[in-house]
Parts: structure tokens; C-alpha cells; sequence
């Protein structure tokens, strides 16, 4: 690196530097509101957007399972001070339960999951199936979301549905909810199992950056005196690894939630009816967005669009809320990626 | 990306967010592609809309374009609601739809100009009867798609398909995720033909009952797709997916008809129910053409729309629109049947084409 | 931490050999199987994507442009890059005077808040983006489908990741050497012209491709803003849409048609070794510091 003083040694830059320090100090901080005004304003547009339909359908926004645009060759009527098509109604409990049950279904498969991972490559696994596992979850973390969908959609849908669930479905045939008719390809169980390979490499990455603090000589130290590995892991590393868990599986949840092209395309994208066992089509609110903005340009009232930003608003409240809480409770940021 | 001169990359980056900033903030309506270099820029016209009448913009816009140079078109295949909002939002020249706007969405500037007349089949993957042409009506399709009728052995299914050995499962039915204007058509047909049974009326993003092994696609493409990877499942399609259905041996209905007929999606069959229908076709083109008369007429059949405003930006994108949809809809463009055999569109009477035209006429920049 | 006051356990009883080795042997072998599980997976789906991809592995998909479901991905490929370029050129000073601002200017509390902000932007999910993007900038302001309303919105989605990059790189670089010209009597805005920013150029660089990888892969955002064309972006920054490798992906996946699903594997194709590309250039780039 060059000597960054130009003008020689022990030399101050000129004095106009101190008349732009205010300047740079105004311009930098200016930027720094910007992740500040970018968050507020968008949660302040999806308001001010949902504003008339949360209001007209009260709690019926969440409770409701009706998802209607009403009868859009009619004339528009007037309710509330707003127009309306006729028998519009907008319930998202839909969407609500199908975002609930995938993201705590891909939780509860990821997280034992990313657990046990993170066990093995940090304690388990011989040097080198350590360095490949670290590529293969930082390649599992950058894989795009699209690509899990292409993948989901024409590799494992097929696989899950006509091999795995009949399979399934001889062993756990009397139970409800995990047993039942296999209709189509794309069903919650693909969804969960696609988000579930999303999620795992944040929860490892997080899961293993704890188990690395446990000290090395209480390690070396149980070792010598003949303690197992499992021993070890669950004497040693387990408390420190337990505080870290919650965290983990916030930021998983944090980016379940939110999950929109993946989801959209294996899940069968569900409309007004719930679904009665892991292999109905479910809607995610993240993937209603995405599959019903252009069905919701099409109401000359924009009452759709503005109810689709309702499902927006009470989305960014749940990623909001889940990724703050992992913060406040792992210290780690939310992410798309996650450093091994 | 590893910068070099700081300094220089700052300033570079600086003058970029000004230039951006620029841009943003051009006028509205501003000239979408080079009007200072008339002759050397193309013109650049976006279609997007009904995967229906998609295949036939793939097929038309190279053919097109090797005769028009200064133009290019960019079609999409995104659904019929699409094309209808986003030529109304004036972010695309030509909205593609099967479905004719609705009162409320109309506004005067905005026109449905047919481009030729197309057809809708239902189709099915039901694994050793493809080969067969089931029988279906309004009011078994409205039992369907209401969860009221679930299983292929169904009495009423039994009852219209006599001596065909119907099995006993779970119909799945498939609709489109989508803003579709075949999902406009089939309901259409249902609210025609089954009034008590289907109540929620007709629309590209209708109400669907909540039937609790529904399934539902994007795009006529998707719902092909779905067909081919799940036995049972039931779906409307595009007719221009016809040569698609059958390559993946899929098989499709004969449908009812006002007539009390069973009627299959040929040529003469659509013929037949455009002739009844074509002649009450009113100025502005908006029209449903579903369950003419006629003992032979097939049931499902609609004007393939181009929605366009008529206020374009500039003289150049008016002037290259209406030369395009001028070409699209003459016999000797776009209606040729070289186009149209492979999609199994019908060529607009030339009573349609004047109307079309005094609309296309009606373009200005 | 827990473990400052933790008490180590006594040793486990000797007598449950047995027990004990079962155990372990038990626990070792579920992290191996929950372990290849995930590398069976992976390799399932790199498999998969080359798999699907051969038959559109020709020089003519890369350099033709899309027509209809068919011919290639070039107007896919430069117009991923150049929505890119334009993200960077608005994300990069952006980001990085946030992060300088927070790290040099701001009182600790300040600090803590700009991050936070910045941290909540992260949470929020991508379509979030793409609904406000197509609504505020491509219909409000009138851009229409355009370079510009994508690389503004994509823009907005990875900044958190470039602050946070930004501020890493910056808080590598040692102190002393920051304190050194401070006393010196280097005015803040000098120290950072002249020491904070060169030195932190190359981790700086990294977290920008980084964000940038990011914002690669991103669709939502881009559905309603970008939209598609399937001739190679122009130089009008408004009114003209933009074709994009992710899009590619959701909307051929789902065609009956085998060269459409080619095509469409082709563009995952290129977008994983992308991404790949892109972890490794990273790693030999912090590697190298």
C-alpha cells in the first residue's frame, strides 16, 4: 500500500480538510439514515397501503379463510368512504396458518438437523470431511431461492410424493395430520422439507460458531482422562451451545417467514381452504404476494393490491420481530447467508 | 471490482447516482426508447398477458421482426390479468388477454381490439382412458370445481360417459394461480351453464370454493405440467396447448353445448359457434362468445384480445403499434393460417377485421 | 456466558463401559448420517441442475438472446449484469458511508442504532421489496419495468449486508494506525480519506460482491420492477424492462416444453457456479489479508 500522506511525513493534509470534516460528517450521516428511512418507509407504505381494508375487515383479516376479489364485473360499491367490488373479502388466516405451518414444520425437521451437523464438523468428522461440509453449507447458503424451487419442483416433488410419502403413509397410516391421501406434487410436505434444507445453513453456521467457544484444554483435558465424544459434547459443549439454540432457530424462522420463490413454487399455493394433512397445498402469505399481485392488478378498485399489502405489513411485523428477538438473544444480524 | 484510484472510483460512482438521479427524474411519458436517433434506434413494443395467445406471439414476433426491422417486441406469457393491468399502468404496449375488459376496469382511452378467435379444452390425466374423450358438462364441471363431485366414478360422470369403466378416485382439480383469462372463460361457461350449481360468477381471478385437494398452476403452460405429473387431476387449457396435451398423451372432453350435445374442440365445431356468435359482435368488441347456439357449435370459444391504449407515449411507438396490429390480424399476416394451424386458432371474419380496425385506427402518439 | 461460572462435572462412572461406548459410537454415527445427509442432498441437486442443463450446455445459449421458450440466455446474462452494475453503483457509496459514518462519527449509542436499523432492513423479506418497488417506484414515479426501479430496489435489499460487510472490514483495520493520524492532526474526514479507506479497500471490495452475490440470486423483487425482455437491456434506464437469469428459472421450470425446462436448469446452472464464484473469490480474498 502506498504512503496514503501525500506532501511528506509528520505532514498534516491541508487545511481545507478541516472545513470539510462538518461537510463529510453531514454527507456520511445522511447515508447512514438511509437502512433507517428504508425501513421505516416501507413499513409505512404497506400501512398506509392496507390501511382501508384492515380497517373495513377488522379482525376478520386474520381470522377469516375467504380470500375474495369479488365480483369484478360488477360496478364497484361504496363502503367505508372507499370503493369495493362487490363481495370482496379479504381473510389471510389462510396464509397465516400455511406460513405458521411451514416455517415451524422446517424448523422443527432443521433444527435436530443442523444441530446434529454442527456436532459432527466440529467435534465428529475427520479434518477433511470437515472442510467439505463447511463448502457444502456455504454452498447450501448461497444457493438461490429460485433454484431450491427448480430443484423442489422437478427433482424432489416427484421423488417425495409418488416414493417417500406412500412409504410414510404404510407407517404412520392411523395417525392424523402426518397420514393421508397423496394427491398432487406440490404440498406442504415439499414445502417444508425445501425450506428446511434453506434454513439449515444458518442454523448450523450459528449452532457451530458456539460449539468453536467451548475451551480447547477443558476438551483436551476431558479427553485425557478417557471421556467419550458424547460425553464431551453434552458435558462440555452442550452448555455452551444451549443459549445459542434459540438464536439459531430465530434466524431460520426469521428467513422461513419470508421465504417467497421457493415456497411459491412447490407448495400448490392454497386459496380459501386449510389444509387437513401434510399432503395438502398450502399458501405462505410471502408466496400470496408474489402469486397474487397480478390477480390483484386486475380490481379497478386497487383494494386487492392494498389487501395483499396487509398480508405485507403483517409479515414484515414477524420477520421484524423474529430476527430482532435472535439479535437480542444470539447477537447475530438476520441473513440471506450465513458464514461458516 | 477491487478499485485502484479511490479517488477516481468515488467520483465515478457520484457522477453515476447523478446521472441515475437524471433519469428518474425524465418526465413522465417521456419518450421510451431514442427519439434522437429516429432512424437508428428500434422500436421497442412490450407484450405481455395470456399464455393462450402466447405460442402465437412466439411464433409471430421473429417472422415479424425479420420484416420490420426497426421494431422489436418482447412477448411474455404472464396472464391475461396481467396484460389487461399492466397496459392500463402503460408499462407494456400490448396487453395480451382472453378475457374483454370489465365495466368498471374500462376507461375511454382503452381498446379491446380482437386478433383472432380461439378456443378453450378441458383436459385431464386419467391413466387408461387418454385415448378416450370423456363427456363432461357445465354442470359436472361446476360439481368439480366445488368439491360437490370427488371421485371419476361419480354417478353424474357414470351417467355421461355410459360404458366406460371410471375409476375410483380422487379428481383433483386444477385451477390457475395466475390472473387467467381461460380461468374468465371456464367459469364463464360454468355460470352459463350451470347456474344453480356454480354461484361465485366469472372472472380472471374468480372465487374459488375451497375444495380441499384442489391444485392450482401457472400459466396454461403450468397447468399442462401439472396434468402430466399427477394422475387424476383435472384442467382448463388453452387451446393452443391442444398439439402439448396430446403429445404428453393426455386426453380431453367433448363438452356440453346449450344444444344438449356433447361436442369436441374441432375446427368445425369452433366454426360453427363463431358463426352464430361473430354477427352480434357490438363496436367496442367486448363480447362473450361462450355457449353459442348451434347443434355442432363447441361451447368455450372467445375473441383473443390485444389491450392497448389508445394515447401512446410518441408518434414512433403509435406508429410501430398500429403497423404491428395492423399485420397481426390481415390474412395475409398474422392471420395466415400458417400461424394459426399450430395454436388451432380460428382467422377473424372480415367483418371482425373492420371493426378491429376502426379501433386500431382510433392509436395516436 | 454461561461457562464463566460453570463447574466441570466429575468424571462419569467407570462401571457402564458398555453403555458408554454405545452411546458414543450412537452419537457419532447420527451427526455422520445427519451430516451425509446434507452433503447427499447438495450433491442431489448440483447433479440435478447439470443434469437438466446438458441439453442447453451450447455455445449458442450463451450468446443468443431468448426467443419465446426458446434460443439462448445472453439478454439473461447481461442484463443480471447489468442490473448489477447499476445495484453497486448506488448500493456502494451508500453502504459504505453508513458504516463509516456509524464507525467514525457516531457516539456508541448512535452506533448500536444505525446497525440495529440496519439489521431490521435485513429481516425484511425480499417480495416485501419487490411489492413496494413495483407500487412506489415502477407506477408512482412513473419508471415503468426499467433497470433503474430493480437496481433501486435491489439496491435498498442488500444495503444491510454491505453495512454490515463495510463495517467489519472497517473495524479490521488496527487502531492505532487510525488514532496515529488523528494525532497527528489529520481532521477525522482526512484520516478516513486517507487511512481508514485504503486500508479497509479490499474487505470493502469483498463485502460489496458479496452484497452483490446476493442480490444475484434475488427474484421477487425483481418480477414487478425488472419484469422481462428478451433482447438485451438498452441504454434507457426507464421504460424499458430488463431480462434476468432468475426469471429464467420461475417462469420456464413450469412449461411442458424440454427445451424451456433446458433453459431454464441452464440459468440455475449459471447462477449456482456464480454464487460458488463468488465464495471462493472471497475466501482467496480474505485468504490473502
Amino acid at each position: 500500500m502506498a504512503d496514503p500522506v501525500p506532501g511528506g511525513e509528520g505532514m498534516a493534509p491541508r487545511r481545507g480538510w478541516r472545513r470539510l470534516d462538518g461537510t463529510m460528517a453531514v454527507a456520511l450521516g445522511a447515508a447512514a439514515l438511509v437502512p433507517l428511512v428504508a425501513a421505516l418507509g416501507l413499513a409505512a407504505y404497506l400501512g398506509w397501503s392496507a390501511y382501508p381494508v384492515l380497517r373495513e375487515m377488522g379482525l376478520g383479516f386474520i381470522t377469516s379463510t375467504q380470500w375474495t376479489l369479488g365480483n369484478l364485473y360488477a360496478q364497484p360499491i361504496h363502503r367505508g368512504g372507499w370503493a369495493w367490488m362487490p363481495g370482496a373479502q379479504y381473510g389471510a388466516a389462510v396464509f397465516l396458518v400455511g406460513t405458521g405451518l411451514t416455517s415451524g414444520l422446517a424448523l422443527a425437521l432443521a433444527t435436530p438437523w443442523a444441530f446434529l451437523v454442527a456436532a459432527y464438523a466440529t467435534f465428529g468428522a475427520p479434518p477433511r470431511a470437515r472442510k467439505l461440509l463447511a463448502a457444502v453449507v456455504e454452498t447450501m447458503a448461497g444457493i438461490p431461492s429460485v433454484v431450491y424451487g427448480l430443484w423442489g419442483f422437478l427433482a424432489l416433488a416427484p421423488v417425495l410424493t409418488r416414493v417417500v410419502a406412500p412409504a410414510l403413509n404404510r407407517l404412520l397410516t392411523p395417525l392424523p395430520f402426518v397420514s393421508g391421501p397423496v394427491e398432487s406434487e406440490t404440498n406442504l410436505l415439499v414445502a417444508t422439507v425445501v425450506l428446511a434444507l434453506m434454513i439449515l445453513p444458518i442454523e448450523a453456521a450459528t449452532l457451530r460458531a458456539r460449539m468453536e467457544r467451548t475451551p480447547r484444554d477443558w476438551l483436551d483435558g476431558a479427553r485425557a482422562l478417557g471421556w467419550t465424544q458424547a460425553e464431551v459434547f453434552w458435558h462440555l459443549v452442550w452448555p455452551y451451545v444451549r443459549t445459542g439454540l434459540a438464536g439459531a432457530m430465530l434466524l431460520g424462522l426469521g428467513r422461513a417467514l419470508g421465504e417467497t420463490m421457493a415456497v411459491l413454487m412447490v407448495s400448490g399455493n392454497a386459496l380459501n381452504v386449510l389444509p387437513h394433512d401434510w399432503y395438502s397445498p398450502v399458501a405462505t402469505l410471502a408466496a400470496t404476494i408474489a402469486g397474487q399481485l397480478d390477480s390483484a392488478l386486475t380490481d379497478p378498485t386497487g383494494m386487492a393490491v392494498r389487501a395483499l399489502g396487509g398480508l405485507g405489513l403483517v409479515l414484515f411485523a414477524l420477520t421484524v420481530v423474529a430476527n430482532l428477538a435472535a439479535r437480542a438473544v444470539a447477537g447475530a444480524g438476520p441473513g440471506r447467508r450465513a458464514a461458516w | 471490482m477491487v478499485s485502484q484510484g479511490k479517488t477516481r472510483w468515488l467520483a465515478v460512482a457520484a457522477g453515476a447516482l447523478w446521472l441515475a438521479g437524471c433519469g428518474g427524474g425524465a418526465p413522465k411519458g417521456a419518450a421510451p426508447s431514442g427519439t434522437k436517433a429516429a432512424a437508428g434506434a428500434p422500436v421497442s413494443l412490450l407484450e405481455t398477458g395470456s399464455t393462450l395467445l402466447y405460442p402465437l406471439f412466439q411464433a409471430w414476433v421473429p417472422a415479424y421482426e425479420a420484416g420490420h426491422p426497426g421494431v422489436r417486441i418482447t412477448p411474455a406469457g404472464t396472464g391475461s390479468g396481467t396484460g389487461i393491468a399492466q397496459a392500463l399502468a402503460g408499462t407494456v404496449q400490448i396487453g395480451a388477454s382472453d378475457a374483454y375488459m370489465s365495466d368498471a376496469q374500462m376507461r375511454p382511452d382503452i381498446l379491446n381490439i380482437p386478433l383472432a378467435i380461439s378456443a378453450q379444452v378441458v383436459a385431464y390425466n386419467l391413466p387408461g382412458l387418454n385415448n378416450q374423450h370423456l363427456n363432461l358438462s357445465g354442470p359436472i364441471l361446476a360439481g368439480i370445481y366445488t368439491g360437490r363431485i370427488r371421485y371419476w366414478d361419480d354417478p353424474a360422470l357414470k351417467a355421461a360417459n355410459p360404458g366406460l369403466a371410471l375409476p375410483h378416485q380422487a379428481i383433483i382439480p386444477v385451477r390457475r394461480n395466475d390472473s387467467s383469462g381461460d380461468s374468465f372463460l371456464f367459469t364463464q361457461y360454468l355460470t352459463k351453464s350451470a347456474p344453480s350449481a356454480w354461484t361465485v360468477g366469472y372472472a380472471t381471478s374468480p372465487a374459488w370454493p375451497a375444495v380441499p385437494n384442489e391444485a392450482s398452476a401457472t400459466g396454461n403452460g403450468g397447468m399442462v405440467d401439472f396434468l402430466h405429473a399427477n394422475p387424476d387431476s383435472i384442467a382448463y387449457v388453452g387451446i393452443s396447448y391442444l398439439n402439448q396435451i396430446e403429445a404428453d398423451h393426455l386426453g380431453y372432453a367433448a363438452l356440453q353445448n346449450p344444444a344438449g350435445r356433447y361436442v369436441l374442440p374441432t375446427q368445425g365445431a369452433i366454426e360453427a359457434a363463431a358463426e352464430a356468435m361473430v354477427p352480434q359482435t357490438p363496436k367496442d368488441e367486448r363480447i362473450s362468445l361462450i355457449d353459442a347456439p348451434g347443434a355442432d357449435a363447441y361451447p368455450i370459444i372467445n375473441y383473443e384480445y390485444a389491450i392497448v391504449k389508445a394515447d401512446q407515449p410518441n408518434a414512433q411507438t403509435a406508429a410501430a403499434l398500429k403497423t404491428f396490429l395492423d399485420w397481426a390480424m390481415s390474412p395475409k399476416g398474422g392471420n395466415r393460417p400458417a400461424f394459426l394451424d399450430r395454436v388451432h386458432f380460428l382467422p377473424l371474419p372480415p367483418s371482425v377485421v373492420r371493426l378491429s380496425q376502426a379501433q386500431v385506427d382510433a392509436i395516436h402518439g | 456466558m454461561k461457562g464463566a461460572g460453570y463447574e466441570a462435572p466429575s468424571e462419569p462412572a467407570r462401571g457402564r463401559r458398555q453403555w458408554r461406548r454405545a452411546s458414543s459410537a450412537l452419537w457419532t454415527a447420527a451427526g455422520g448420517v445427519a451430516a451425509w445427509a446434507a452433503v447427499t442432498l447438495v450433491a442431489w441437486l448440483l447433479a440435478d441442475l447439470v443434469r437438466g442443463a446438458a441439453p442447453a450446455l451450447t455455445w449458442r445459449s450463451l450468446v443468443e438472446t431468448t426467443q419465446g421458450l426458446g434460443g439462448g440466455l445472453a439478454n439473461a446474462i447481461v442484463g443480471t449484469l447489468w442490473l448489477l452494475f447499476w445495484t453497486a453503483l448506488l448500493v456502494a457509496p451508500v453502504g459504505v458511508a453508513a458504516a463509516t459514518w456509524g464507525m467514525v462519527w457516531a457516539t456508541p449509542r448512535l452506533r448500536r442504532a444505525v446497525f440495529l436499523a440496519s439489521d431490521v432492513l435485513a429481516g425484511v423479506p425480499s417480495i416485501v421489496f419487490g411489492y413496494v418497488g413495483y407500487l412506489a417506484l415502477v407506477i408512482g414515479l412513473g419508471w415503468g419495468f426499467s433497470a433503474l426501479a430493480a437496481a433501486v430496489t435491489l439496491a435498498v435489499l442488500v444495503l444491510p449486508y454491505l453495512v454490515r460487510n463495510a463495517q467489519q472490514a472497517l473495524d479490521a483495520v488496527p487502531r492505532e494506525r487510525q488514532e496515529a493520524a488523528l494525532a497527528l492532526g489529520f481532521s477525522r474526514a482526512a484520516m478516513v480519506w486517507y487511512v481508514l479507506w485504503p486500508e479497509a479497500r479490499g474487505g470493502l471490495a469483498t463485502g460489496l460482491v458479496l452484497a452483490l452475490g446476493i442480490a444475484m440470486g434475488e427474484t421477487a423483487p425483481l418480477l414487478y420492477t425488472a419484469e422481462w425482455s428478451q433482447s438485451l437491456p438498452t441504454w434507457s434506464l426507464t421504460h424499458h424492462a430488463v431480462g434476468y437469469l432468475t426469471y429464467v428459472v420461475w417462469a420456464f421450470v413450469q412449461e411442458p416444453y424440454p427445451q424451456a425446462v433446458a433453459l431454464a436448469y441452464l440459468a440455475g446452472l449459471l447462477l449456482t457456479v456464480a454464487v460458488g464464484g463468488i465464495a471462493v473469490f472471497t475466501r482467496l480474498g480474505r485468504a490473502a489479508e
